[in-house]
């Protein structure tokens, strides 16, 4: 069974062909618990078993964002923000996302911070 | 599964008891949770205030990180003679209908802070990478009248209470 990726989720595809992905999980990380999957993501658990990350993806707003990780050095890290709203109203209470940002950021030989980072 | 957000209300002596998933937020004259406001309400003619009224965002479920939070109203002056007034605060204080000498409610954004798993009374940080449950600092609201309110007895419209944050 595919799931519609949820709005705001990631995934990262793996050397060895393995997808962690936030929709599939449930945004519950499998290695640490109360983390997320950006957060095995960032810290790169999946990678002892299924090698370097090659992909790095988010889903917004049913548009999807793909970086080719196999282009960046070895210490880029993963960015991703949401911004969520949360309501209280006429006895109710909701919450949203309202906003994304998704990116990398990695410093170069020189030590200059490199980074990109897209609003969605 | 992401964080999950819930609204917890604050009574009794120093603000401290807990009703969590509190959805129910009218302004009135008595210091509970439960009591509908049609039975205790703001007589605006003797210029009354509301209690004091303190809740929390607290926030469930999984994440790396929490930043930049903030409480904000969407209309903080319902009439003239009336206004709704609020602060961030870090320490609880009995409820009272004495007038709390907060602003007016930000309708911008008043900035919070995460504190830790079990109350939202503390200085906390801007930002937190703890995990599990997270209570960010209470926001203390109160609905005051002035002689200048002109009005009769009613409800005013419904206002919305919005907290904003990031999270990665």
């Amino acid at each position: 069974m595919t799931l519609i990726p949820q709005d705001t989720s990631v995934q990262a595809e793996y050397a060895d062909g393995y997808i962690h992905d936030e929709t599939t999980l449930n945004d519950v990380s499998p290695y640490v618990e109360f983390k997320n999957i950006f957060d095995d993501i960032l810290h790169k658990r999946p990678e002892a078993e299924h090698g370097p990350m090659v992909r790095f993806t988010a889903f917004y707003k049913n548009a999807k964002y793909d970086i080719d990780w196999t282009t960046l050095p070895d210490n880029a890290r993963p960015i991703r923000f949401r911004d969520g709203a949360s309501y209280l109203s006429g006895g109710e209470e909701w919450s949203e996302w309202t906003g994304m940002r998704f990116g990398y950021q990695f410093n170069d030989e020189t030590g200059k911070n490199i980074q990109e980072v897209q609003e969605l | 599964m992401a964080s999950t957000q819930s609204w917890t209300e604050y009574n009794g002596a120093s603000a401290a008891t807990p009703t969590a998933s509190r959805a129910e937020a009218n302004w009135k004259r008595i210091d509970d949770s439960t009591t509908p406001y049609s039975s205790s309400p703001i007589n605006s003619t003797n210029n009354e205030n509301s209690m004091t009224k303190y809740q929390a965002l607290v926030f469930a479920g999984t994440w790396s990180s929490l930043s930049v939070l903030t409480y904000k109203i969407d209309n903080n002056a319902p009439a003239t003679g009336l206004s709704i007034v609020g602060s961030v605060v870090t320490s609880g204080t009995t409820p009272s209908t004495t007038a709390s000498g907060d602003s007016a409610m930000s309708t911008t954004g008043l900035a919070a802070n995460f504190n830790n798993s079990t109350t939202p009374y503390g200085a906390g940080t801007s930002s937190s990478t703890a995990s599990g449950t997270m209570y960010a600092n209470a926001l203390r609201t109160q609905l005051q009248t002035t002689s200048s309110y002109a009005g009769g007895p009613g409800d005013i419209t419904t206002r919305t209470i919005t907290a904003t944050w990031t999270e990665s």
